[in-house]
């Protein structure tokens, strides 16, 4: 404050006055007065913006200075604060927001841990949403669109995009179809059980999307099964509610029974057929 | 036809009627009761199976035994080969 004080002093000329009392005297035109340093010439002053308003006035440019310098040592010291959880911080969060809420200090510790404890789960959970990394072509990718891939020298993680890496390998195995396969076949008869393993494990893991993927197999067959009269079906048509097993019925009776079932089909789409030339004969 | 001794002659009774019925010579509801005899025939086999089935004896119905004497498995089963086996896929 001592180098102010001497800007003061250079600027405007001290004089004594009539009561005797040593005032400045005003040299130059004045814009402004300080509380602090006293009148203030337009290169003495800065445009600051209220917030609140988003009005732009104009203030002293040492006064500013000193508070920018104690808001930056105040904001640091509150990070530090903040990332350690110390226990004024944790204490403040527990105070801030309540209505007739107790001093901060007389809380009980226990209720300081358990807060402490919440505040890092939440951290925590914030940083599993966020995500890990961007890629070019398929924008944000969080935790289930990443593989893994080998560590920094600093001990980071490092992470690769899942579709773009799948696209690769299709890539080279198009490319390169006949040597991948030898050495997956290789490998595979060296490593026997590890392969056997590992595929329980992916079985284990996706049993419900083999199951559907199955089921739909099973319905396609069924239906195709029906269209040709396949014996499968007829098999079922004639097991249904007996005591009967499906290798009990004999290839004779199942190829009768498919004629019955034709016959079947034949009346159907006769009468159908005779259904919709009623309907035109009833227009017309 | 004059009589059915057969399981061959019942399903070339069906078959028959099914041309007729293509052909324009029988009404639907003709048809419909030959198919409705042949089920009921067809039943009839199918209970003296379940029965043989359930005396744990090999079935012997004369119905039958001009195919191939009677017996459940003279005749091998021919899967149809057009579509995938369960396995083969996955």
């Amino acid at each position: 404050m001592k180098d102010n004080d001497k800007i003061v002093e250079n600027q405007y000329d001290m004089v004594e006055d009539r009561y005797g009392i040593m005032r400045q005297r005003v040299t130059q035109k004045v814009v402004g007065v300080c509380k602090h340093h006293g009148y203030a010439k337009e290169e003495d002053l800065v445009d600051v913006t209220i917030k609140k308003t988003g009005k732009i006035v104009k203030r002293c440019k040492f006064c500013e200075r000193d508070k920018f310098e104690n808001k930056k040592v105040y904001t640091e010291d509150w990070k530090r604060e903040k990332e350690s959880l110390s226990d004024y911080y944790v204490r403040r969060t527990l105070v801030h927001g309540t209505k007739n809420a107790l001093p901060m200090q007389d809380y009980p510790e226990i209720l300081v841990e358990a807060k402490r404890a919440v505040i890092k789960l939440k951290r925590q959970t914030e940083i599993i949403k966020q995500p890990i990394k961007e890629c070019s072509k398929h924008g944000k990718l969080y935790r289930e669109d990443v593989i893994k891939a080998g560590k920094e020298r600093s001990g980071n993680q490092k992470y690769k995009c899942k579709k773009c890496m799948k696209e690769l390998h299709a890539k080279h195995y198009e490319l390169h179809k006949v040597k991948v396969k030898l050495a997956h076949e290789q490998y595979k008869n060296k490593n026997k059980t590890q392969v056997a393993k590992s595929k329980a494990e992916s079985y284990k893991k996706n049993k419900h999307k083999y199951l559907a993927r199955e089921n739909e197999r099973k319905r396609i067959y069924d239906r195709e099964a029906t269209k040709l009269l396949k014996d499968r079906c007829i098999k079922k048509l004639l097991v249904k509610r007996t005591g009967l097993s499906m290798s009990d019925v004999p290839q004779e009776l199942i190829e009768t029974m498919r004629a019955v079932q034709l016959l079947k089909r034949g009346i159907k789409s006769h009468s159908l057929k005779k259904k919709i030339e009623d309907k035109k004969n009833v227009k017309d | 036809m004059s009589k059915i001794r057969n399981m061959e002659n019942l399903r070339d009774y069906a078959l028959e009627t099914l041309e007729k019925l293509s052909s324009g010579e029988i009404d639907t509801a003709h048809a419909g009761v030959t198919g409705k005899l042949c089920e009921s025939v067809i039943s009839t086999v199918k209970a003296q199976l379940e029965y043989a089935r359930m005396i744990q004896e090999e079935p012997n119905i004369p119905f039958m035994q001009a195919c191939h004497n009677g017996t459940g498995k003279t005749i091998e089963h021919q899967p149809s080969k057009s579509l995938p086996s369960p396995k083969s896929k996955y």
